[in-house]
């Protein structure tokens, strides 16, 4: 029987490593993958997604049961990628998509790469709390109510959020779309 | 319901992130009126754009890279304070269970020289004679020590639960 991760998580306010250990193979991942859609850009996404983990060993003695683990680590990554100065040009924008394998699809791979990149330059001209909140929202799902919690924010207030990012992002996707 | 309302609502209808009443209004709205059922399809247009999955996957080494820090990270924290950590634990409880384990340790030695002389069932009534002790000492909060803890070791000799025997 596996252990919860709000289990896990005390162990960790206790000083156990091995529980530490188990929760970044949960969820390293997710905190991965939202790092470097936020920054699209490999070595800033290890950054703020190690760092995370570091603050969630350090704060580990705080973490209160009640919280949800996820909600907890959501509210981390939002904080580190907002603060996150993006120091990035477009010269250096990592180039993986060069490396991308494309699975069966009704379009061609051209096609597919083409879009994938206006979508990604798209979200990335966006002002910070917009990015995010399209990458929480249109790729991790989360609720309004998760997305409101991990921006410290409310759910009203992501809904005219996302609104003003749909409006930005169906100008600069017309040809796509 | 005002076309306003409904189309800040329009996406989290589509998440199925309102409550039933709110959805089955939302629907009704957009199945008479042209301009909010136009936003509804842009809103899932531009959703369907958004399935981009080809993110690379975690870079190699990135648990170890993390797990090393997180370890030197504990080393450092456990070693640095060393004196004060030290006069911390012998400060009053600290002392207290010192003293008792202590006294744990001689006693267990005395009963282990006396179990060498004797027979192994005399060793076994010693042992039981220390868990008297902790009874009669009232060691018995030392039963609170973290497992595995050297407090815990003793107890559980103490006790004779533990399969040191065997
Ligand atoms: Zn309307």
């Amino acid at each position: 029987m596996s252990l919860t991760d709000e289990q896990l998580m005390i162990a960790v306010g206790k000083g156990d490593i091995a529980s530490f250990e188990q929760i970044v193979i949960r969820y390293q991942q997710f905190a991965w993958r939202i790092a470097y859609r936020y920054t699209d850009n490999r070595s800033d996404a290890e950054e703020i997604s190690q760092e995370a983990f570091v603050r969630v060993l350090d704060s580990a003695k705080n973490y209160r049961r009640r919280a949800k683990f996820s909600t907890y680590l959501y509210k981390i990554l939002a904080n580190l990628c907002l603060d996150h100065a993006r120091k990035r040009n477009p010269q250096i924008t990592d180039e993986f998509s060069g490396e991308k394998e494309f699975t069966e699809t009704p379009y061609s791979n051209l096609q597919i790469k083409e879009r994938d990149q206006a979508v990604r330059s798209a979200i990335d001209s966006l002002p910070n709390r917009q990015r995010l909140a399209v990458i929480l929202r249109y790729y991790e799902n989360l609720s309004y109510a998760q997305i409101a919690d991990a921006m410290d924010s409310s759910i009203k207030a992501v809904e005219r959020l996302l609104a003003r990012a749909r409006h930005e992002l169906e100008h600069l996707l017309k040809d796509f779309s | 319901m005002r076309c306003k309302y409904v189309k800040l609502k329009l996406d989290r209808y589509i998440q199925g992130d309102l409550p039933d009443s709110v959805s089955k209004k939302i629907e009704r709205h957009v199945s008479s009126c042209q301009g909010c059922a136009d936003t509804l399809s842009r809103i899932r247009k531009l959703q369907g754009l958004f399935e981009d999955t080809s993110v690379p996957g975690v870079p190699e080494g990135f648990t170890e890279r993390l797990m090393q820090y997180a370890r030197h990270r504990q080393f450092q924290k456990a070693s640095e304070p060393k004196i004060i950590r030290v006069w911390e634990w012998f400060d009053g409880a600290g002392l207290r269970k010192a003293a008792v384990a202590a006294g744990i340790i001689i006693g267990l030695s005395i009963g282990l020289l006396m179990g060498l002389q004797t027979s192994r069932q005399s060793y076994k009534t010693q042992v039981v004679a220390s868990s008297a002790l902790v009874d009669a000492y009232h060691f018995d909060y030392l039963t609170e020590a973290p497992e595995n803890s050297i407090s815990g070791v003793y107890i559980q000799m103490v006790s004779g639960e533990s399969n040191f025997e065997e």
